[in-house]
């Protein structure tokens, strides 16, 4: 029986399982860390789950409800899931990462089901215009992002977007809309010709939520108590309970060996006992997060001491203000995740886009105010402000954010080596940044969202989790500098073991990221199939 | 001899082509007509005839225009507008909802006739507002068509021009030392079924015109040759001030035989004709410019 093992449970994992668990016959092992929201926090959850929420308690809201949390060296705060730093906590997978030059070191996940725990949710393709630039073509992606669309669930709606970033699949209708959305939206739609002319485009959130079973108890930020978001720990709760695969979590994968032409040996180390196992299989498909299988990767080969380059989509937020005032926010009850998208085309070739996603209200706008205004939260000013206020995360493409450097230097005998990772220089003064901050003054007027300049800030390196590109698809990988990977995701020393996750990614544009790939993935373990065993 | 039918099921497939009393349209017309095609032409006003169909780049598409075709060429621009703002509202957003109806309506090619005036950095507002309309084709997996200046005979478009130009005593030559990529109509003609019938299209725009750069003066000598000029007597003059001085006519009741904004195009060349290998593998042969 053909059999494959898989390294990791994020969303890159979770697009390879899904692809191999099609073939009946074939044999699928993972191992992970697997770092859970700790048992009494479960519990808890699954009995508010199982209540309406009007009838939970204060204690109960307060005991899954952390706001993000501030980190040292980066302006943008750390999210929690019910409360919960797991999908970032150390359990073993930081060991010897070393963040050096404003970098975020927590980069590589631990958490059973990875980032997915804690991501913004929003899923779109990539646009065939980016995908052009790419060996791997929107043809080839195309039936993927469709299998995929078949897991996730998609919640939308066919709009100015769609132009761009096809559907795919017919989407669930969005929740109502915070009043403040609306009102751009409105806006947008009455002022469209003289908004799209200036590079803008606006659509609604597209979100891997379940949106027809949401009651809108604001906790989408923090951790939905229903587990209406998608996380990629839902595929793989699928998967262990009907018996497609077999999982081992605890295991923390050390080193990558391929016997020959014939089968691959994975060793992991038992993060509990320190033990050390084999795993072997005909097939190996890496999914540790772009820096984990780098370092992984980096280890087994032994390629020490030399900075090797990751593309990273640098992340900024955006504050902004409208002249109409809402309701207070803080009195209804909307779903927290992003509610609309505004993309600049700043060459309208569908390639040198910026993304920007806006939030409704959530707690972190007060807790953000200046001291005056948020320690007098009832006050008239506070509440004229937050009647006015919004937030955009936004993003930059790869080609014009910092680049984010690795460079890996022997660990202890038999672990993963130490690992340096640093940013390269900061984006504060990038042309594109400024040129995205231009266009959005210009539009301001149309749909009243005035961004508030001073406060715009851009997040530490590492800090956006879009981040790849240090093993990058190539059609010639023999001859690519310097470490690059096939279509199949394999570097020209192993033929059997393929890299899933988005260190194959040539580039990281500005446009969400987790749908890419979870269908890439998805192809990469589909297309080597064919390869046989 | 009635044309074979380009499937040999015995129907006719059925294209429908916007802009088609156009230069360009028109050529799309005659190579689909003449290639056993049953040609709907689609413009303002359909009732003038059973092969036409309502259609306007500033209004809802009916939906009675575009049901039941194979295949759509979308070779309509309205150059009256000239504003950034009129030119997004009329033709990118209008091009948008045509796209949207075809995907509606199952068409299975659709073919976006561009131009190579569209190219990542051009500030040109007809080549921006190509590229923007360029991206949305791509990403719905249609076909896109960069074509060079098309010329002939009796040429239309900007040829037509530039021909016109060609006959005035002396020759003004902005961007001397510019060139342009250069398409015959009888090629465009014999091509745009060929992108109709193929397998596959490429998922980025392909350049239809002859490879080699043809100087500007070139263009303009070949125009007044035409124009039954031996020896034209040729001015070079600096763009910029002309680019001004027609921008700023524009804003009049004045029309220039020449827009300031398609000058950009003539002095601001692409550089190169993407994916001419392509073009060769589907066996058209494009001429190369005579002279």
């Amino acid at each position: 029986m053909p059999s494959s093992l898989i390294v990791g449970s994020g969303p890159a994992a979770a697009g390879a399982a899904l692809a191999l668990s099609e073939e009946p016959d074939h044999q699928i092992t993972v191992i992970d860390v697997g770092g859970r929201l700790d048992v009494v926090t479960r519990e808890l959850v699954a009995a508010m789950a199982a209540t309406p929420h009007e009838t939970w308690t204060r204690a109960e809201w307060g005991g899954i409800t952390v706001q993000p949390v501030s980190t040292s060296g980066g302006p943008i705060p750390e999210k929690r899931s019910y409360g919960s730093d797991f999908p970032f906590r150390d359990f073993g997978q930081l060991g010897g990462v070393q963040a050096v030059e404003r970098a975020n070191g927590r980069v590589i996940s631990g958490a059973y089901g990875g980032y997915s725990n804690v991501w913004g949710a929003q899923i779109m393709p990539f646009t065939a215009a980016t995908l052009a630039r790419w060996p791997i073509r929107w043809r080839d992606l195309e039936p993927h992002y469709r299998a995929i669309l078949q897991e996730v669930p998609l919640t939308g709606q066919d709009d100015d977007l769609a132009s761009l970033f096809p559907l795919l699949v017919k989407p669930r209708p969005l929740p109502p809309l915070a009043e403040r959305s609306r009102w751009v939206l409105d806006r947008y739609e009455a002022h469209r010709a003289k908004v799209r002319a200036l590079g803008v485009v606006i659509g609604a959130a597209r979100l891997a939520m379940r949106a027809e079973d949401c009651v809108q108890c604001g906790l989408c930020m923090t951790g939905c108590p229903y587990g209406l978001i998608y996380s990629a720990s839902q595929t793989f709760d699928r998967l262990i309970r009907t018996g497609r695969i077999t999982y081992y979590s605890g295991l923390l994968a050390v080193r990558v060996a391929q016997r020959g032409e014939g089968e691959v040996v994975v060793t992991a180390l038992e993060l509990g006992a320190k033990q050390r196992r084999d795993f072997t299989a005909d097939r190996v498909f890496l999914a540790a997060g772009a820096i984990g299988t780098t370092r992984l990767v980096l280890g087994s080969l032994q390629q020490y001491k030399r900075p090797v380059a990751l593309r990273e989509s640098a992340q900024f937020v955006v504050p902004s203000l409208s002249r109409r005032p809402t309701s207070d926010p803080r009195r209804l009850h909307t779903f927290t995740l992003n509610q609309f998208n505004l993309l600049v085309d700043t060459q309208g070739d569908g390639v040198e886009l910026s993304q920007i996603h806006y939030y409704p209200y959530n707690p972190t706008f007060l807790a953000s105010l200046p001291g005056l205004l948020r320690d007098r939260p009832t006050s008239r000013s506070t509440s004229a402000l937050l009647r006015r206020i919004s937030v955009g995360l936004g993003y930059l493409p790869s080609w014009n954010s910092p680049r984010l450097e690795v460079t890996a230097n022997p660990g202890p005998e038999g672990a993963l080596p130490e690992l340096t990772v640093a940013q390269k220089h900061t984006v504060r003064a990038s042309p594109m940044l400024r040129l995205v901050l231009t266009t959005l003054v210009r539009a301001a007027p149309h749909l009243d969202l005035w961004p508030i300049l001073p406060k715009v800030s851009v997040s530490q390196g590492g800090k956006s989790y879009h981040f790849g590109g240090s093993f990058p698809h190539s059609d010639d990988p023999a001859n690519a500098a310097p470490l690059a990977s096939d279509r199949f995701g394999r570097l020209p020393q192993w033929d059997r073991v393929h890299l899933v996750d988005a260190s194959v990614f040539p580039t990281v544009p500005a446009t969400t990221f987790t749908l890419t790939v979870m269908a890439n993935a998805h192809r990469i373990a589909n297309e080597s199939l064919g390869l046989g065993s | 001899m009635a044309p074979e039918s380009p499937i040999g099921s015995g129907t006719a497939p059925v294209v429908a082509v916007t802009g088609a009393s156009g230069y360009v349209g028109s050529l799309a017309v005659a190579g689909f007509l003449a290639a056993g095609y049953k040609v709907r032409r689609l413009g303002r006003g359909g009732d003038r005839g059973p092969d036409h169909a309502d259609f306007s780049l500033d209004r809802e598409i009916p939906k009675a225009s575009i049901e039941g075709i194979d295949t759509l060429v979308h070779c309509a621009y309205d150059f009256t507008v000239t504003s950034r703002q009129e030119i997004w509202r009329v033709n990118v957003l209008g091009t948008e909802r045509l796209f949207a109806s075809a995907a509606a309506a199952g068409v299975r090619r659709t073919i976006f006739v561009s131009s190579m005036s569209a190219y990542a950095g051009t500030h040109q507002r007809y080549g921006q507002a190509k590229l923007v309309c360029e991206a949305m084709a791509l990403s719905q997996g249609m076909c896109v068509l960069r074509l060079g200046m098309v010329y002939g005979e009796n040429p239309g478009g900007m040829a037509g021009t530039l021909k016109k130009l060609a006959s005035l005593p002396v020759i003004p030559l902005p961007g001397s030392s510019s060139h342009q990529y250069m398409l015959h109509e009888q090629d465009l003609r014999s091509a745009f079924p060929l992108f109709a019938k193929a397998e596959e299209c490429p998922d980025s725009a392909i350049g239809l015109a002859h490879p080699v750069a043809v100087p500007f003066r070139k263009v303009m000598a070949r125009a007044a040759q035409s124009s039954g000029r031996a020896r034209p007597l040729f001015v070079p003059i600096p763009w910029r001030p002309l680019f001004w001085t027609m921008y700023v006519a524009e804003l009049t009741p004045v029309r220039p035989p020449l827009r300031a904004d398609s000058l950009l195009g003539l002095v601001r060349p692409a550089t190169a004709v993407p994916l001419a290998d392509y073009v060769r593998s589907l066996g058209i042969q494009l001429r190369p410019f005579p002279g």
